[in-house]
């Protein structure tokens, strides 16, 4: 087997026919998590060996009775709550913090056989997109080490990306999976809101987080996604019922009756015309596979990042306030009285981004200011989810880019907020509107860098977004693996 | 010129009642006073990363009932809000509340003279825990968060109350139907009951409200009568002077009878509500608003109004027996058992009430059930037990937990009342006291009671009254005629 | 002072180190000098790049608290058990006889 294009399903079907055994999987998969990992920083703990090794025969023994993950070593974005690890978010605040119990994703992950390998870096409680928010220290690009991996799931991507893990879990607020997806080379799946349970998953913004899968293919991250999808009756949020299959939607002979939406408003100044060539080609692709194209307008696209920073900003003002040193995480000693505490905890606590979300949130949500700034962006969010409802009488999905560019250089944005935040600007839409969205592997730029594109469905037309995707790696050349020579 | 002015006093109270679930609000956690510190604690209720909260449904049963009993609005829909605030009792920096829409607006509280206050609102939340500020703390506070998490009412009333005493009147009628429907246990020294006062004055004839105070740490209702008497007075006071009021927080300090400033306006929190996004609305069905109307407990004013007509009890015997929702219960209980309710009256009210007061006892665990009080009752009416002897008997009952039947018979209380037995002893007692018969029988009657207290010497206190009378007359008569003859 | 005007449906604001410091004082926030200057500028800038929304006119539109639930589920009031004791505490940065402890609160 080649390690650096194994992909989880080829993985999973030889253990289960007895070929491979998770025992060799995870001796690999430790091996090149060592050798890399000084390079990238793609974890922030991993799992002590023997442990790993010892799961690993377990479910050799256990044989077919182990579930659909058996021996897959996954790595989980260390803002999903586990037992055996720490979970930071990337922040002094929680340094070393245990949680007491399991995210629920993670018991279902080891319900079906897979193996946490470790917990994988992140922009501080998921407030980034490059990783470069992370108090730890950032995770670098594998297709380019002087690059980010994109974020806030940096540490997720890259460790698929590099084969330091067969699969990952990260967490979207505006993006954070699929355009980490997109500047790695993977594909990535925000599921509609209320797909997967979001207990155990730190809130950033509670609205718009959903945890969802990243996978070197359609059919990879489509396993991970029918694994950890489900009602919970922890999340008040998570819908009842079961999920459609998107396992069976992987094997649709083509797209005849799809009618994909092309919206005029994403494909304007500031994006790259490389990738604009990138994603017609996809289009083209999918057209191919017997897709129809209509064009359609998301007339309230323009005010899509002010309405998202808003309203995430708020709900985080809410969500971080637990951080005050007193049940648990670090604590400022040396103030003697409570207020100056507070202050001096949160104070050195807390990275420089994560201040300024905490200060815009409270700012939208103080007295005087509600209505113009928090209500005025919860409008806005309403009027996009219609647009997207009134796009979706004409067509089955959107095709888009999913980032304006492909990755950018370490630093190159650090100072500039508002030129980080813009490289959200295809993804929080679907957040906003609590919209299935995935990113797919379309192509290398010029420099050999992975392109990702976009596709926007209705809730819970997850099926239709994986076929579509799968037949697009069927049409398109396959962009290879970090480190070798671009095969196009 | 101010100083000749009358003022009207303007009063608007906010209540806050534990509700009487099992578990806590948003967690499976049970809420229970009195557990040894932060032992009624979760991941959800300790705000711990990642945790999310699931609603308690009998939290909104009782907050449906609440908004049924006090006649309010209840709405269809409604939303949660977080209001946020940095305390260590509080471990999410927020309280999860309702703001907008909150589940019952209007009502009413019914006062005993027959009027009422018309209620602002209703609205589910969760309580915070227990900060402690010990003397011998030294620099630290000390936090429980077993409370956090509880399933609270907060109850708003208009601004209609125009006094102290009417004040006081709200709440005792408040707590009444609270615990009549099975709501809350309104257990002020538990915290299970708190109330805050909204108080401002305005010169009599004026339609706006003047600036008013918040009045907190009201523990008791005597605290909120003397602390909201206190704070009128050191309104008027202000005001006569030409001075003004400061819009302000204030704590009552119920030891030295006076209100500290807590906070000022300037220092006044800005909540910063927002919907609670961790929670969708809760929507009410007509079905369950029907089904909790049906099943709703008989309240206090229909309850007397019964007690008066169906046990032909006084009004005042009514209203005593349903000040209390235990009472009323041991009442009617008590009469399942035995046919005379004003006789049962007499004694719950009388001797029973008199002992639970006296030996501080609660109804929790209480030894004298309905049944065995009774059975007491019974013997009193037979006659085989004095009223005297009953009290005694009650008490060895409120210690033991024996029926009444044994204990009469253990401590040797049964009433003597055989005709033949007494008469013996009658005539034993004037054959001893020759002189007094003497007296009685020239005229000095009074002499007659000493007589009678010798027969009860004699019989120990267990010569029926009723019994030993007639036949004392009876006796003397008989030695007149000897006498005379 | 805030400059706060709302002309053409459009919100213009700018804010100054007072508003930080007013704002980071309500989130507990403790902020150096060349922290309150560094953080005022971004806030003008980002917020001042929000001002953008004020042209959507918001009259008659209902804010979208909906998700995907359209109403919350209702837990059975049923105990389900506590962290052992003395769990719960533990991971507290000062704790004493199973209690929290935090530093006094001053006034």
């Amino acid at each position: 087997m080649d390690w650096n294009s194994a992909t989880a399903t080829d993985i999973a079907r030889s253990i289960a026919s007895g070929s491979l055994t998770a025992r060799d999987v995870i001796g690999e998969t430790i091996t090149r998590l060592d050798r890399l990992e000084p390079g990238l920083h793609s974890f922030l703990s991993v799992r002590n060996h023997d442990d790993l090794v010892r799961e690993a025969e377990a479910i050799d023994r256990a044989g077919t009775k182990a579930g659909p993950l058996a021996g897959l070593p996954i790595a989980v974005k260390d803002n999903i709550c586990t037992v055996d690890l720490p979970t930071s978010c990337g922040s002094r605040i929680l340094e070393g913090y245990r949680s007491p119990y399991d995210a629920t994703v993670v018991e279902r992950i080891r319900a079906a056989g897979g193996i946490l390998i470790g917990k994988a870096n992140l922009d501080e409680f998921g407030m980034g997109s490059s990783t470069e928010n992370s108090a730890f220290g950032p995770t670098r690009n594998p297709w380019d080490e002087k690059r980010v991996p994109g974020g806030s799931s940096g540490g997720s991507a890259a460790a698929v990306s590099a084969g330091q893990a067969i699969l990952a879990l990260g967490s979207d607020t505006g993006g954070s999976i699929r355009q980490p997806a997109a500047y790695s080379g993977l594909v990535g799946l925000k599921p509609t809101y209320g797909a997967v349970s979001r207990y155990g998953l730190v809130a950033f913004a509670s609205s718009l987080d959903q945890i969802g899968p990243l996978g070197r293919t359609v059919a990879d991250t489509a396993l991970l996604y029918d694994v950890i999808s489900g009602y919970d009756p922890r999340d008040s949020t998570s819908v009842p019922g079961s999920r459609p299959a998107t396992a069976r939607s992987l094997d649709r002979t083509d797209l005849k009756g799809i009618k994909i939406g092309i919206p005029e408003e994403y494909f304007t100044d500031g994006l790259d015309p490389e990738i604009e060539r990138a994603v017609r080609l996809g289009i083209e692709a999918l057209v191919d596979a017997g897709a129809e194209t209509v064009s359609i307008s998301i007339p309230h696209t323009r005010f899509a990042i002010s309405a998202y920073y808003l309203v995430a900003d708020s709900e985080a003002s809410a969500n971080l306030a637990r951080y005050d040193g007193v049940r648990y995480g670090y604590r400022d000693s040396q103030a003697d009285d409570l207020d100056s505490m507070y202050c001096s905890t949160r104070q050195i606590g807390f990275g420089t981004e994560v201040k300024r979300r905490i200060l815009i949130g409270t700012y939208a949500l103080s007295s005087g200011y509600y209505d113009a700034w928090y209500l005025q962006a919860m409008k806005v969010r309403g009027l996009i989810a219609i647009d997207f409802e009134r796009a979706f009488e004409k067509c089955d999905f959107l095709v888009t880019p999913t980032t304006p560019t492909a990755a950018f250089l370490l630093g190159e944005k650090s100072d500039d907020p508002l030129a980080m935040y813009l490289s959200d600007i295809y993804t929080i839409s679907a957040n906003l509107a609590g919209l299935p969205a995935l990113s797919v592997p379309c192509g290398l730029t010029g420099n050999g860098l992975p392109i990702g594109i976009q596709f926007m469905g209705k809730p819970w037309n997850e099926p239709v977004l994986f076929a579509a995707g799968r037949h697009l790696e069927k049409r398109l050349a396959p962009i290879g693996c970090p480190g070798e020579e671009s095969t196009s | 010129m101010s100083g000749d002015r009358t003022y009207e006093t303007v009063i608007g109270l906010e209540v806050h009642a534990h509700l009487l679930t099992e578990t806590k609000i948003f967690c499976g956690c049970e809420n229970r006073f009195g557990a040894p510190p932060n032992s009624l604690v979760c991941p959800v209720c300790l705000g711990m990363p990642g945790v999310l909260p699931v609603l308690n449904e009998q939290a909104v049963e009782l907050a449906i009932r609440a908004g049924l009993a006090f006649e309010c609005t209840i709405h269809e829909r409604s939303i949660f809000a977080r209001k946020n605030y940095f305390y260590p009792d509080l471990p999410k920096g927020y309280q999860i509340s309702q703001f907008e829409e909150p589940i019952c607006e209007g009502g009413r509280v019914p006062l005993p003279d027959g009027s009422e206050v018309a209620l602002i609102r209703i609205h589910l939340e969760e309580d915070a825990g227990k900060s402690f500020h010990p003397e011998n703390g030294g620099d630290h506070s000390f936090v429980d968060l077993n409370r956090c998490g509880v399933p609270l009412i907060e109850i708003v009333s208009t601004p209609t109350i125009r006094s102290p005493d009417m004040a006081y009147d709200f709440l005792v009628s408040l707590k009444q139907i609270l615990e009549f429907t099975g709501i809350s246990d309104c257990n002020m020294e538990e915290g299970s009951l708190r109330c805050d006062a909204n108080v401002s004055l305005r010169p009599a004839g004026e339609i706006n409200l003047g600036t008013k105070t918040e009045l907190k740490n009201l523990n008791s209702f005597r605290a909120v009568r003397d602390g909201l008497k206190v704070e009128i007075a050191r309104q008027e006071k202000v005001l006569r002077s030409g001075g003004e009021i400061v819009q302000e927080t204030l704590l009552w300090d119920a030891a030295a009878q006076k209100v500290v400033t807590m906070r000022t306006k300037e220092e006044s929190h800005d909540y910063r509500y927002f919907p609670e996004p961790d929670l969708p609305p809760l929507i009410l069905t007509a079905e369950r608003l029907e089904a909790a109307r049906s099943q709703l407990p008989e309240l206090p004013v229909g309850m007397r109004i019964r007690f008066a007509e169906a046990y032909g009890l006084r009004e005042y015997d009514a209203a005593v027996l349903t000040g209390s929702a235990e009472l009323a219960r041991f009442f009617e209980e008590t009469v399942a058992h035995f046919p005379d309710p004003n006789q049962a009256a007499n004694f719950v009210l009388g001797p029973f009430l008199r002992l639970m007061k006296e030996k501080n006892l609660g109804w929790a665990d209480l030894p004298i059930t309905p049944a065995r009080l009774a059975g007491l009752l019974d013997l009193l009416a037979e006659g085989s037990i004095s009223a005297a002897s009953a009290r005694n008997v009650l008490e060895s009952m409120a210690a033991t937990g024996r029926d009444a039947a044994r204990l009469t018979e253990s401590l040797g209380l049964t009433q003597i009342s055989d005709d033949g037995a007494i008469r013996s002893v009658v005539r034993e007692v004037l054959d001893g006291n020759a002189p007094q018969v003497a007296e009685y029988l020239a005229g000095k009657e009074k002499v007659f009671g000493f007589l009678v207290g010798q027969v009860m010497k004699a019989t120990r206190g267990k010569g029926n009254p009723k019994v030993v009378t007639p036949i004392m007359k009876e006796e003397l008569a008989g030695r007149a005629g000897k006498k005379r003859g | 002072m805030l400059a706060w005007s709302i002309f053409h449906g459009a919100v213009k604001v700018a804010i100054n180190s007072d508003d930080a410091r007013r704002v980071a004082a309500l989130a507990k926030l403790g902020l150096t000098d060349d922290e309150i200057v560094r953080l005022t500028a971004d806030l003008s800038k980002i917020l001042s790049s929000f001002e953008l929304l004020g042209e959507v006119d918001g009259e008659e539109v209902a804010p979208r608290l909906r998700t995907n639930v359209d109403h919350t589920p209702e837990r059975e009031d049923r105990p389900v058990g506590s962290l052992p004791e003395g769990k719960g505490v533990a991971g507290a940065p000062d704790h004493e006889n199973g209690l929290f402890r935090v530093p006094k609160v001053l006034g």
